[in-house]
């Protein structure tokens, strides 16, 4: 545990200080998803910048996981859109949707496939050739440490394994938006600290932007330039790390914010700020 | 005991609750199985006011009608019921000891295992409760029966019912111990040497006799409770087999709580979990594949994956069902020689449409395993064909393809024993026919499945996965969408025998056969290419839940 926490202390949170220069890779504008009368997502809006890490966290049933399958176009809002990259993913869903890669929260796959084989095949729904892709299949199996199932049926991985697969997949894609839910999920330690840095090298160096959901407080204060705290389908609080740690104060934690934010003590002063 | 007869009080009222599970006092109508158990005991109901008619001769002859059509009794019949008995006496015996056997615990009712339940209490308590769901949905079509035949066949029905009913759990104990004392080699050697000697006392009384006969040895253990409940009706009377039943049953529970006292928690399992391993077997021994490392393009990549790397693809099915298909295309044939030799009069009589109308009435069946099949794989992971590929056309062709081939092969097989046994070749060509009924009926499946997918959302935790066979377990609005596949499967059905018919009838010559079939081959495909847009749109719009 003390290793992990200082390999994280030296990964640097990825700046926040020139995103109003960059544009915006996502706009999800007044989302609205009822589930007969339950409303799950309650006229969200969320903007993810290019190279930014945006995290959004919330309780269980928050309406996490319907935003995200919102944005990837597995569900309909009632109400409101999702545009990605310029393009709307319900009216233009070819050109919208070649631009994303995505991890859902239990990934299930086809079981008769090996790793290898799930990677290869996403690259070529997505209409890669195999050189195109042989290069980040290797780097990706490498890096999050799957050589040793990578020939294993995938109905043999463990949730672990399921996870690191989907995670590989929605990256060798070369996407410019990931959308990740609960992506850490049964993962070792040490491939949680090689993801972390590999998504703030991506995000730095190439460009790439990702939208995560996730409970990890670890990963949310390592890595997230940005952090939306959702509760009952609403976002009550948004903002870069800094500044959403001030909401109570100096030297305060990620979840003391958050505590208080769902206790409804500071909810009123954060949307203030 | 106690524990037991609560868990089956759980499991009980938990399958009956499924049948009004959507049930608003407020708006009755939202319940259509409800609706369903009704209707099914106003039927009976009605049938027993018919009853009474019939017993004042007033609908006498709607009986005889029914008596008249029945199969004649003769000797051909107990010939082909006592094989009947062997063959599933020969599996009984074989089956429970061949390989290790699971107590598999649907979904809804993966909570008991982790309650503080001993496995003998557990397992008594799944089987009384099912039993007793299935008897009370049993009951309302006995009275049929009852009716329409005779009250003695009713309760002899019952009685042979319930007999096959509890020789699973019995035999599944009596395996189970067999196992964990290390004899199921000893066990299954056995059952082999009793088939074995069974067989040789068959030759020896057929050699004996101008007549094949089948050794007793082999069929009175499925025979035997059926021929004493006819003797006790006809001796004693209704109230002596009621007692029976009683006593069968009781006896039946304490033999299964007393010998699941040798069960463990290793003798349980998901239905989840159990699925994995079927699938895995069947791809172990049907699917033998190269690996996916290469593509020419993208549909070519989803047509391996989904044609191909599937137990469905069209190698697996071909060396599944060309041998079902060889044998009954022989089957028929030797039938046909075998009456012309001993019933010559048989083959002028419908008697074997019976035997056709039974396998007709199994595709809707083959359709409920399409929608299984669906949902454990192609819809299973929908999610990354809809998040991944771009046109999602390049998906539904092969899927499309692969069902209506597997449904095609399927019919086959029943118009090719028709063929055989009527020496018509051209029934043979039925299904290529009635193929825009298949593509028809394949596109239906597809996409209630789908919507099938929102209902189990809502019946089961995420991490487990949702299967049919549990029909029971399912929301009323599951059911009701499962129904409407298997209608489709139903008219596919009828629209094949309406033609074999046909075609045996002479209305449809030689070349009207040909030429339909052709047309009906080009229309199919012109259907697959028509149908194939709008359901790649729906795929690609509907919510997706799994």
């Amino acid at each position: 545990m003390e290793v992990v926490i200082n390999v994280m202390n030296e990964l640097e949170p990825f700046s926040t200080r020139s995103i109003s220069a960059k544009y915006r890779v996502l706009v999800a504008k007044d989302l609205v998803k009822r589930f007969g009368e339950v409303v799950a997502v309650d006229g969200l809006s969320i903007d993810v910048f290019s190279g930014e890490v945006y995290c959004l966290v919330g309780p269980n049933g928050a309406g996490k996981t319907t935003t995200l399958r919102i944005v990837v176009g597995l569900l309909k809002p009632d109400r409101g859109s999702v545009v990605i990259d310029g393009y709307d993913v319900w009216t233009s869903r070819r050109e919208a949707l070649m631009r994303v890669g995505y991890v859902p929260d239990y990934p299930n796959l086809p079981s008769y496939l090996t790793p290898l084989e799930f990677l290869y095949y996403v690259a070529a729904l997505r209409g890669f050739k195999k050189f195109d892709v042989e290069e980040y299949v290797r780097y990706y199996v490498d890096i999050l440490n799957m050589s040793d199932d990578v020939k294993k049926p995938i109905r043999a991985l463990s949730r672990g394994g399921l996870q690191k697969t989907a995670i590989a997949a929605s990256l060798i894609v070369k996407p410019k938006l990931v959308v990740m839910d609960e992506p850490l999920t049964n993962i070792e330690i040490d491939t949680q600290v090689t993801f972390k840095r590999e998504i703030l090298r991506l995000a730095r160096e190439f460009g790439v932007s990702f939208l995560i959901s996730s409970h990890m407080l670890p990963l949310i204060e390592g890595a997230c330039s940005r952090v939306g705290i959702i509760n009952k389908g609403k976002l009550v609080l948004e903002g870069s790390m800094d500044s959403v740690l001030r909401v109570i104060g100096e030297r305060a934690r990620f979840e003391d914010v958050y505590m208080k934010v769902l206790g409804r003590d500071v909810e009123e002063s954060a949307r203030g700020s | 005991m106690k524990k037991a007869l609560e868990v089956a009080r759980v499991v009980f009222v938990n399958h009956l609750k499924s049948l009004w599970r959507a049930y608003d006092l407020k708006k009755p109508r939202r319940s259509p199985s409800l609706l369903l158990l009704v209707v099914q005991y106003a039927i009976a109901l009605l049938l027993a006011i018919n009853f009474v008619l019939v017993a004042h001769g007033r609908l006498s002859s709607l009986r005889e009608y029914w008596l008249g059509i029945r199969p004649p009794k003769n000797e051909l019949m107990n010939l082909a019921g006592d094989v009947l008995s062997a063959l599933f006496t020969s599996y009984l015996l074989t089956h429970y000891f061949k390989q290790r056997k699971l107590v598999v615990i649907t979904p809804d009712h993966e909570f008991l295992l982790y309650q503080p339940l001993q496995p003998k209490e557990l397992y008594a308590g799944l089987v009384i409760g099912l039993y007793t769901y299935f008897t009370v949905t049993f009951l309302p079509w006995l009275f049929i029966v009852i009716l329409f035949t005779a009250p003695w066949l009713g309760f002899t029905i019952f009685y042979f019912f319930v007999y096959i009913m509890f020789a699973d759990p019995i035999l599944f104990i009596v395996s189970s111990i067999v196992r964990k004392s290390g004899h199921s080699n000893t066990a299954l050697s056995l059952a082999v040497a009793y088939i074995a000697i069974g067989v040789a006392h068959s030759a020896i009384a057929t050699a004996l006799d101008s007549w094949p006969r089948v050794s007793p040895l082999l069929t009175y253990l499925v025979k035997g409770p059926y021929l004493l409940a006819i003797a006790l009706c006809e001796s004693i009377g209704y109230i002596a087999i009621l007692v029976c039943l009683v006593f069968t049953i009781s006896a039946a529970v304490l033999v299964i709580y007393i010998g699941g006292g040798r069960l463990d928690v290793s003798d349980f399992t998901t239905l989840g979990e159990a699925y994995e391993v079927r699938l895995r077997q069947a791809l172990a021994k049907s699917l033998k594949r190269d690996v996916l490392v290469d593509w020419s393009s993208t549909s070519d990549a989803v047509r391996k994956v989904v044609l191909e790397f599937t137990v469905y693809n069209p190698r697996a099915v071909l060396r599944r069902y060309m041998p079902l298909f060889i044998s009954l295309v022989i089957a028929g044939y030797a039938l046909r020689c075998v009456l012309a030799i001993y019933e010559p009069s048989l083959l002028r009589t419908r008697i074997f449409d019976y035997v056709a109308i039974l396998a007709y009435s199994m595709i809707p069946g083959v359709l409920g395993t399409f929608v299984g099949e669906l949902l454990s794989n192609e819809l299973k992971y929908l999610w990354v064909t809809r998040v991944y590929l771009l046109d999602l056309n390049h998906f539904v062709k092969p899927l499309l393809a692969k069902y209506v081939i597997v449904y095609f092969v399927i019919l086959s097989s029943i118009t090719g024993f028709l063929a055989s046994y009527r020496l018509n070749p051209l029934i043979a060509l039925a299904p290529l026919v009635s193929s825009p009924a298949i593509v028809l009926s394949v596109f239906i499946t597809i996409r209630l499945s789908l919507v099938l997918t929102k209902r189990a959302k809502h019946r089961e935790p995420s991490t487990s996965v949702y299967r049919l066979g549990i029909v029971p377990a399912l929301d009323p609005v599951a059911q009701l969408l499962l129904a409407l596949v298997m209608t489709s499967g139903l008219i596919t059905s009828v629209v094949t025998a309406t033609i074999v018919e046909l075609i045996s009838l002479g209305a449809l010559t030689y070349w009207v056969v040909l030429i339909v079939a052709t047309a009906s081959v080009w229309i199919s495909y012109s259907l697959i290419k028509l149908l194939c847009k709008p359901l790649a749109m729906f795929l690609a719009k509907t919510d997706l839940y799994l």
